[in-house]
């Protein structure tokens, strides 16, 4: 219980303190959009935190074979897409404010879209195979690669090709001045927005786990 | 004023959400104590 106090004051600090600190930038034409970062880039890591855990429990049961951890594994995955889309809307606002245009087909825009196909993907495999265990057995094997794409696509592709988030080898033009800086004031609100929304993914997936499994229970008999 | 707008919905579509997050967690706690 004290956990989820601590999730609710994190995020209410977070919500305040995104409002009343300076945005995490110097001079831009319009600093304001900057808040975003607060909630944009801990969505981008809780989407990582999510397939990772789906990963985890797809270990779990190939090692147990126990049908709880397929269960905890889908729900899982299921948040990782929720996040992946609120992570790129939120870019795609920002984007539009800093770049001028919705979606410009950086490098990291483009893996967050593969990364939507990929676990796209996965919800079909597991769609189209109806034998439970089958199901099970399917897509715990495409979440351990769904994962390695996860790392590929999130943290190696976007730093080796040129592009317009802050952190590709060459920056074009129209990145200069997007570079964050961290300061103290940034790092109070960035640090537990990042705890934050990691905590909330724990919190929302164990209430879906419970919920489906109870509702499993009922079905059962 | 204009510019305050989608700020208020966003707050309350926020609002709304741990609302509903703490009420389903308050369901699922009581599920789970009758079970």
């Amino acid at each position: 219980m004290w956990w989820k106090v601590l999730i609710l004051v994190v995020m209410a600090w977070v919500c305040i303190g995104a409002w009343i600190f300076p945005p995490p930038t110097p001079v831009r034409e319009n600093p304001e959009v900057f808040r975003i970062i607060y909630f944009h880039f801990p969505m981008a890591i809780g989407t990582v935190v999510a397939f990772g855990t789906a990963m985890f429990f797809s270990i779990r049961y190939l090692s147990t074979r126990d049908l709880k951890y397929d269960l905890r594994e889908v729900s899982s995955a299921r948040l990782g897409i929720i996040f992946c889309i609120l992570a790129a809307i939120s870019g795609s606002i920002f984007a539009k404010n800093t770049w001028g245009s919705y979606w410009n087909w950086d490098p990291r825009e483009t893996s967050i879209f593969m990364l939507l196909l990929v676990y796209a993907a996965y919800f079909a495999l597991r769609s189209a195979v109806s034998d439970p265990d089958q199901k099970a057995n399917l897509s715990a094997v495409y979440s351990l690669f769904g994962f390695v794409a996860t790392i590929f696509f999130i943290f190696i592709m976007p730093r080796i090709m040129p592009g317009l988030h802050p952190g590709s080898p060459k920056p074009t033009g129209v990145s200069e001045g997007s570079i964050i800086t961290f300061s103290f004031k940034t790092a109070i609100v960035l640090i537990p927005s990042v705890l934050g929304h990691v905590g909330l993914f724990f919190w929302i997936n164990k209430l879906a786990v419970d919920i489906a499994e109870s509702s499993k229970e009922l079905s059962d008999g | 004023m204009a510019n305050y707008i989608p700020m208020f919905v966003a707050l309350l579509g926020w609002l709304a959400l741990w609302g509903y997050l703490i009420s389903l967690d308050s369901k699922v706690r009581r599920m789970k104590k009758d079970e």
